[in-house]
């Protein structure tokens, strides 16, 4: 009887905790507690330079007793990521967002390392610098060439904190606000900020690329992928690309990189050189001469130890240059995307100099 | 009276599960811009020619599934889908143009806005907006069919700029809420039938039942000062809205700004079915040093007003995004979809006359 009742009651708990449950998979554009920027260009000096900002749409003011804190206020930490030699460097730099605070930074003059990658900030706790569910942060990141009178304008990847929507009654900081990694609250203290479905949202299943032109002319027309994965520089990771054509042609193609890549097309596959069209007979005249890919995480591999992940995780955008002599254009976005990512991983959270004296 | 634990927790058990049963299937999520989708938003488009200005509007079918339907049927293969397409005028008129194209699995199709529009002699249609909805191939009834993914390039030939926007995907929860007892022959299910929980009106609607719901909130999460000649720059940008109630309504906006300091500014504004508003002109404070890198904002619609019948909605739907340009010594020019947060607690539902 008594296994009963309890057998019921979990299940009516069940049931309210499912209610309460939020999606594991990304709304890239809706406030997040970890953006993700997948292309940032610190170098300085060549004409080149990227804007970021990053803004806490959260407007509690209410002064807190315990800490003088507003009660809206956060902390961001933002982690500059670059791949050299063999290695992943990673910059870190904490910066205090007040409710409705906006911080716009010339990625340059933030991060003096002139690298170029890919970057991600979280909500941490003032106090204590532990990830909190802050799901109030939204950003973007202009990337401006004026040599070459380019520019690119992508919204970061907003990803949601799920701890609040999953656990009754989390413990919070001092300015309200769960805790993320704690076990308590359902996270691993790993020190790490977790796509787990549990911790944070889980990143995307696959990538689509909605549309390239066709590259036939290789001094002219460019369009470069940007891809990136939490996997760090210990692990090559396998892509297997679908690219079809104007006439709907399918050709597969695997590839792979470590951490960071921003990769041409004509390198992944020859087939964007000639996509049919409105070549071929039949074809209406207002067609363009575009095609398509899908974006399927493969087999990553740790070269040293030999361990393998299937399905790694990727996400990942697109920069297009269409030249029209003596005329450039260039535009870019972030790539389509669909499912969520079974693969539990993670980016580190803990400062890089915590264990300092 | 007192009440046995089991025999209590079996009827909030019973009564839970009776209220899921009766209450109308109704899903809670909010539009998932960067997913495939059934239907999808282009919120701006441009087709000037003679004056430089052209989009290129790419719709690309994802779905693979080559099997012919099933011996008996009209020929065809289950992942084809017709894509309607809506262009809404925005300069004034608010009409529609509308075309369909047979997308087979794995297509994609990229056009010429001019070649659409201009081209058949539509000279109005210089700019506004584009609505894409997956139909059925036999019937042209709307379906779920989360498959459609796009883009649009738009250029500014005279001013040597372009710039580029996703289209908002927008998915049908026709097949997740479980109500559906009528699929096409390709096995898509119709989104507007009553059987399936559609009201078979003919419209979209976009409550969770046919449609995922609009969003309540959007936000400009970054704006340049718009300093207009200041400093050499002349640094300007338009925020772009579209509302589901299309041209007989005035959509009435709560608009709240904040500068560097985040000190806020209240604004209300007003637009028709689509605006391309110049964020000076709707906020002189953004044109202020305080401004200067950047701003933000939030938008949310409070009401709509129908002059011809007094009528009032609440909460009309608001889709947008923003573009800006910094023209210095050289001109650049760049945008992106609005984030959002929320529901509207209103369900939008667009009239395109199928």
């Amino acid at each position: 009887m008594r296994m009963l009742t309890k057998f019921w009651a979990t299940l009516l708990l069940a049931l309210l905790v499912t209610e309460r449950s939020a999606p594991a998979q990304p709304n890239y554009l809706e406030p997040g507690s970890l953006l993700v920027y997948p292309l940032v260009d610190s170098r300085m000096g060549v004409g080149r330079g990227t804007v970021i900002s990053v803004t806490n749409t959260n407007g509690n003011r209410v002064i807190d007793p315990v800490t003088g804190y507003r009660r809206g206020t956060t902390q961001v930490r933002f982690y500059y990521v670059t791949l050299s030699g063999t290695g992943w460097y990673l910059t870190d730099i904490p910066e205090l967002l007040t409710p409705r605070d906006i911080l716009t930074v010339l990625a340059g003059d933030h991060n003096p390392q002139t690298e170029i990658g890919w970057m991600f900030l979280f909500a941490e706790d003032p106090e204590t610098e532990e990830l909190i569910d802050f799901d109030y942060l939204v950003g973007d990141a202009v990337l401006v060439d004026v040599d070459d009178n380019r520019s690119v304008h992508m919204p970061a990847m907003g990803f949601r904190s799920l701890t609040e929507e999953q656990v009754p009654g989390p413990q919070r900081s001092n300015l309200g606000y769960a805790f993320v990694d704690r076990v308590i609250n359902g996270g691993n203290a790993n020190g790490s900020a977790d796509f787990n479905g549990t911790e944070y949202q889980n990143w995307p299943d696959r990538l689509f690329l909605s549309s390239f032109f066709e590259l036939a002319n290789l001094q002219a027309n460019t369009a470069d992928l940007i891809l990136l994965t939490s996997m760090g520089a210990d692990f090559r990771v396998g892509l297997r690309f679908l690219i079809y054509d104007n006439e709907e042609d399918q050709f597969s193609r695997s590839f792979d990189f470590i951490c960071w890549t921003r990769v041409p097309l004509q390198n992944i596959s020859a087939v964007v050189r000639n996509l049919g069209g409105s070549s071929r007979p039949g074809t209406p005249p207002e067609e363009q001469q575009t095609g398509w890919m899908r974006i399927n995480g493969g087999v990553a591999i740790n070269p040293l130890t030999n361990r393998t992940v299937q399905d790694p995780p990727v996400v990942g955008a697109v920069v297009q240059t269409v030249v029209a002599a003596p005329r450039g254009f260039e535009f870019g976005h972030l790539l389509h995307k669909t499912g969520s990512n079974g693969f539990s991983h993670n980016l580190p959270s803990t400062t890089i100099t915590s264990n300092w004296p | 009276m007192r009440l046995d634990p089991l025999r209590g927790a079996a009827l909030a058990l019973a009564t839970a599960l009776f209220l899921a049963g009766v209450a109308p299937a109704q899903s809670t999520d909010s539009i998932n811009d960067y997913d495939p989708g059934s239907v999808l938003v282009f919120p701006i488009y441009i087709s000037d020619f003679t004056n430089g200005y052209a989009s290129v509007v790419s719709t690309t079918n994802t779905n693979g599934d080559r099997r012919v339907v099933l011996p008996g049927s009209p020929s065809g293969l289950r992942g084809d889908v017709l894509v309607h397409y809506f262009w809404i005028d925005g300069t004034g008129t608010w009409d529609i143009f509308d075309e369909q194209a047979l997308l087979t699995p794995n297509d994609t199709r990229g056009i010429l806005s001019f070649d659409s529009l201009n081209g058949t002699g539509n000279q109005d249609f210089e700019q506004g907006f584009l609505v894409a909805v997956a139909v059925d191939p036999e019937t042209t009834e709307s379906i779920d069919f989360d498959y459609l993914i796009g883009d649009i390039v738009l250029v500014d030939v005279t001013g040597n700029r372009t710039w580029n926007l996703p289209a908002i995907g927008i998915q049908s929860t026709t097949d997740e809420n479980g109500n559906v007892t009528e699929r096409s022959t390709r096995q898509h299910a119709f989104t507007d039938r009553a059987s399936n929980g559609g009201d078979g009106a003919g419209d979209l609607d976009f409550d969770g039942i046919e449609y995922r719901r609009w969003p309540n909130f959007l936000f400009i999460s970054s704006l340049f000062r718009q300093d207009n000649g200041v400093n050499g720059t002349n640094n300007d940008g338009e925020v772009i809205l579209l509302t589901d109630l299309g041209r007989d309504f005035i959509v009435n906006l709560n608009m709240l700004f904040y500068d560097r300091d985040e000190s806020e500014s209240s604004r209300t504004g007003t637009f028709t079915c689509w605006t391309r508003a110049d964020l000076a002109t709707l906020a002189a404070v953004t044109t202020t040093p305080a401004y200067d890198p950047a701003g933000w904002a939030v938008i949310n619609s409070r009401d709509a007003v129908n002059p011809l019948t007094g009528q009032v909605v609440a909460d009309p739907g608001l889709l947008g995004a923003l573009v800006q340009r910094v023209i210095g010594q050289v001109g650049l020019e760049f945008g992106h979809l609005l984030h959002h947060s929320g529901l509207n607690p209103r369900n939008a539902s667009m009239d395109l006359d199928f």
